[in-house]
């Protein structure tokens, strides 16, 4: 034998391996899995699960009657996990064209440093049948539903748009959006190091609560021919923008809100945001001198402190035009302190607060008594301009313009039922009449025939309102019954031209006929 | 050229590694029949000694640095026991240094290994580099706990943890059966290694208990280059599958088959072995009859004279394997 094995050697050796080191083994154990277990147990949750929204089917928009303004289709979005694609060039090359792309944008995504790109939101579904088919491995699709407007540019200023993740950004979808959008449902998904589901989950997957459909008060009918009336009214006479409002007096329902330029909400991203977000007949205000008069009057005659024989001859030069001879009757009240007409006109028209109507970012108006000279003591934005028409008209009660066929919620709904009275019955008899005085005068201008018509001219004579060329008229409409009492507001911004200081009025005459014949086949009172 | 599938066969049988753990144990096997011969501690004798234990390690050094460490490390052990006066342990302990040195300069000076040797002591300095695999680890095992998340409930093996069955799986344990299965794997580990070493030391003839010894510290050195570095203790570099645990086929193979050769050892020790007698099932049954037929295999060779032949023989299969198969990896 060269050499002796030594006991005591191995005996060290043995207690080394088989005692020291399972010793260490088990000191290490118990600080990662006993003493550092919570924190490792946190850093494992948050890489290892994500909360994946599973969507609701978004609430639908109807109009008056039931057709449909605003629908889902199915679509589905595409994407790629950029480690699983082998060759970016390959991919590029067989998707580009499918999914409406530069090969270029294309490749760009697939060789970013993101382990997950988007290659294309909201896709349609013969697109997506056509990538599916393609099986590159590394790319997938997600499923989902888009948001259609099948109308297109119709009402888009009060329907708004969605963006890719069904999200309200203007308009009633923006307004209504916690209805129409339902209630997702979080889910914690486990995921592998690649993204990838994790074929067992432990969390619960409740299903995702889908909108409740929306129901507006606006006819589709209508409001096409109010925007094809502004269209075409376009098409001879340029003009910047223009707006429409067609109002039931009694309900406060909006029948149609007709705005030029007008946007297809299909493809939102194809326009400026300026446009996409604004919705002058809330967002902007107009200073009438015409408006403040009327209105002073109307106060003036509900509270008693004029009669209407007394009225009636400045009221006629009023009609033709002349503001003169009314200022100087009701301004002079206001300046010689008659502060209980503050009050009074307040009570009444309510200028510094809003329509209350249901659209995103309105506006209140302004009303500044101090400073005697109107037009610039009262500002007012066309819904308020209309709803205040709505309150001389209707029999003098207060309304709430309204935007939704049926209340959402009980207290407005409440307030349908019992409204309230702003001005006396006869007030507003006496008040209707005197504006009807524009039709006698102006009846070849208006051109509205079998009702009984009246309004306010909102341009003076010089076809100035407030120092702008505009055109305006606010006015009203119903069948001699006195059923379908509409009103229908009026504006075009003429871009400086004086002579088209009547294209509000012959506007006001197209919606209004295109209206009455709607209601004679759909009387609002009967719904 | 050995065609790829034989290397690489599908149902993961792999001759390289057959090669390189057929390797270790024919060292194991050479070196304690070499210190068994009956001869004179002969400056010629204890260079044959030197040679057997070192050369093939210096032939596995070009094909796989782990292995050959392994190699070298198993053969020291079995020196150390098996040289009481030192001669031949000193004389590589004065060699080892200066062996060390371009080893310390290949490690630590060149491109980015520094940082991937040292990032075990703080894997949290690169979480995203050289880090990643440490935290991932850290967290599979960490995050079972104490009772762990339940058989076959972990998350971890879904792509966070590298290779999950293989030498990743002491951290897929430790994620689904917690601190509690954890200290029964290590105990259950501990006392097979330490029924090893009872083994050696009650085993009658000197071979045996050299072999018996170094096969257990060679099952040993591969449990801790697998645990180490899982659990933070060493650099990845090191990894080894774990014995008998992995989803090694050949590993296995190799590794039952050395466990039978210290059955055999304990079989024909002086006092038997009581747990043989009283936990034999047909796995173990079938280890011992493969360890007694490499055993004779291994005495009838060592009869013959041309055992080291053959041992050389592996070693340099191992190598022309390995070798071919980086090669084979570099021109893909």
């Amino acid at each position: 034998m060269i050499l002796a094995p030594s006991r005591t050697r191995a005996l060290i050796l043995a207690a080394a391996v088989a005692g020291l080191f399972p010793l260490l083994l088990v000191v290490r154990l118990a600080y990662l899995q006993v003493w550092s277990a919570p924190d490792f147990r946190l850093r494992r949750e948050r890489e290892t699960t994500e909360h994946v929204e599973l969507k609701g089917t978004r609430g639908l928009i109807l109009d008056r009657d039931g057709i449909v303004l605003a629908q889902n289709v199915p679509a589905g979005s595409i994407f790629a996990m950029t480690s699983e694609v082998s060759d970016p060039g390959v991919v590029s090359n067989n998707l580009h064209e499918q999914i409406g792309l530069d090969r270029s944008q294309v490749m760009l995504r697939l060789t970013s440093r993101q382990g997950f790109v988007w290659l294309k939101r909201q896709a349609d579904e013969s697109q997506i049948a056509e990538t599916e088919n393609l099986h590159l491995k590394g790319v997938y699709v997600r499923h989902s539903d888009k948001r259609l407007y099948p109308f297109a540019e119709a009402a888009s200023h009060v329907l708004g748009f969605v963006d890719v993740d069904g999200h309200g950004l203007s308009g009633v979808e923006l307004f209504d959006d916690a209805q129409l959008h339902g209630k997702d449902a979080a889910v914690l998904r486990y995921r592998d190091s690649r993204g990838g589901e994790i074929p067992f989950g432990r969390s619960k997957r409740p299903a995702p609560t889908g909108g409740e459909n929306a129901h507006l008060s606006i006819s589709l009918p209508v409001q096409l021919a109010a925007e094809k009336a502004i269209e075409q009214y376009s098409r001879s006479v340029p003009f910047q923008s223009g707006k429409v409002i067609v109002l039931d007096a009694d309900s406060g329902q909006i029948l149609a809100l007709a705005e030029y330029p007008n946007f297809d909400p299909n493809k939102f991203s194809k326009y400026p945001d300026t446009l996409l977000t604004q919705n002058s007949c809330v967002q902007t205000l107009v200073a009438s001198q015409r408006m403040f008069l009327a209105l002073l009057a109307t106060t003036e005659l509900d509270g008693g402190t004029v009669d209407m024989p007394d009225l009636i001859p400045s009221w006629r030069r009023f009609s033709s035009g002349s503001n003169r001879e009314l200022a100087e009757i009701l301004l002079g009240r206001v300046r010689r302190g008659h502060s209980d007409l503050h009050e009074r006109f307040t009570n009444i028209f309510d200028p510094d607060a809003k329509s209350g109507v249901e659209l995103p970012g309105e506006i209140a108006g302004h009303l500044d008594w101090d400073r005697v000279k109107p037009p610039r003591g009262l500002s007012l934005s066309p819904i308020q301009m209309a709803k205040a028409m709505a309150i001389m008209v209707n029999g003098g009660s207060k309304i709430k313009p309204t935007i939704f066929r049926s209340e959402r919620d009980s207290s407005s709904a409440q307030a349908v039922r019992t409204p309230q009275k702003a001005l006396l019955s006869a007030t507003s008899r006496e008040v209707r009449s005197l504006l009807q005085q524009v039709d006698r005068v102006r009846h070849n201008e208006v051109g509205v025939g079998g009702y009984q018509i009246g309004g306010i001219d909102l341009t003076d004579a010089h076809g100035s309102m407030h120092g702008d060329r505009m055109s305006g008229f606010v006015g009203f409409a119903q069948e001699d019954s006195g059923d379908g009492r509409i009103v229908v507001f009026a504006m075009i911004d003429m871009a400086n031209k004086p002579k088209y200081a009547d294209a509000a009025r012959r506007i006001f005459a197209v919606v209004v006929n295109e209206t009455m014949r709607y209601l004679e086949s759909h009387p609002i009172a009967a719904r | 050229m050995l065609p790829d599938r034989f290397v690489h066969s599908g149902w993961g049988f792999n001759l390289a590694e057959l090669a390189k753990e057929g390797s270790i144990l024919a060292v194991i096997v050479a070196v304690a029949s070499q210190l068994s011969r009956d001869a004179e501690a002969t400056p010629i004798e204890l260079l044959r000694v030197f040679a057997v234990a070192v050369l093939p390690s210096l032939l596995l050094l070009v094909a796989d640095l782990r292995a050959a460490c392994l190699c070298l490390a198993v053969s020291m052990t079995i020196l150390f026991v098996a040289d009481p006066t030192g001669v031949v342990l000193r004389s590589l302990a004065l060699g080892l240094p200066l062996s060390m040195l371009p080893v310390y300069f290949v490690l630590f000076h060149v491109g980015g290994r520094r940082d991937r040797v040292l990032a075990f002591l703080n894997p949290y300095a690169d979480p995203r580099g050289v880090g990643f695999h440490f935290i991932q680890l850290r967290i599979a095992i960490g995050s079972g706990g104490l009772s762990g998340s339940g058989y076959g409930q972990g998350v971890m093996k879904f792509g966070w943890v590298a290779d999950p069955y293989g030498t990743g799986i002491f951290a897929v344990s430790a994620e689904e059966w917690g601190f509690v299965g954890c200290i029964f794997v290590v105990v259950v580990l501990a006392t097979m290694l330490r029924r090893g070493y009872v083994a050696s030391l009650r085993s009658v003839d000197t071979f045996g208990k050299l072999l018996a010894l170094g096969i257990t510290t060679w099952i040993a050195l591969e449990i801790g280059l697998n645990l180490c570095p899982v659990l933070g203790l060493m650099p990845l570099s090191v990894l080894h599958p774990l014995p008998l645990f992995s989803y090694n086929p050949t590993g296995m193979i190799v590794s039952l088959s050395a466990m039978g050769v210290v059955l055999n050892v304990s079989s024909t020790s002086a006092i038997p072995p009581v747990w043989v007698a009283r936990f034999v099932d047909s796995p173990q049954l079938f280890a011992k009859r493969i360890g007694t037929l490499l055993s004779l295999l291994g005495e009838e060779l060592e009869r013959s004279r041309k055992f080291k032949w053959v041992m050389y023989g592996m070693s340099i299969i191992g190598f022309v394997v390995k070798m071919w198969e980086k090669i084979g990896k570099a021109h893909k």
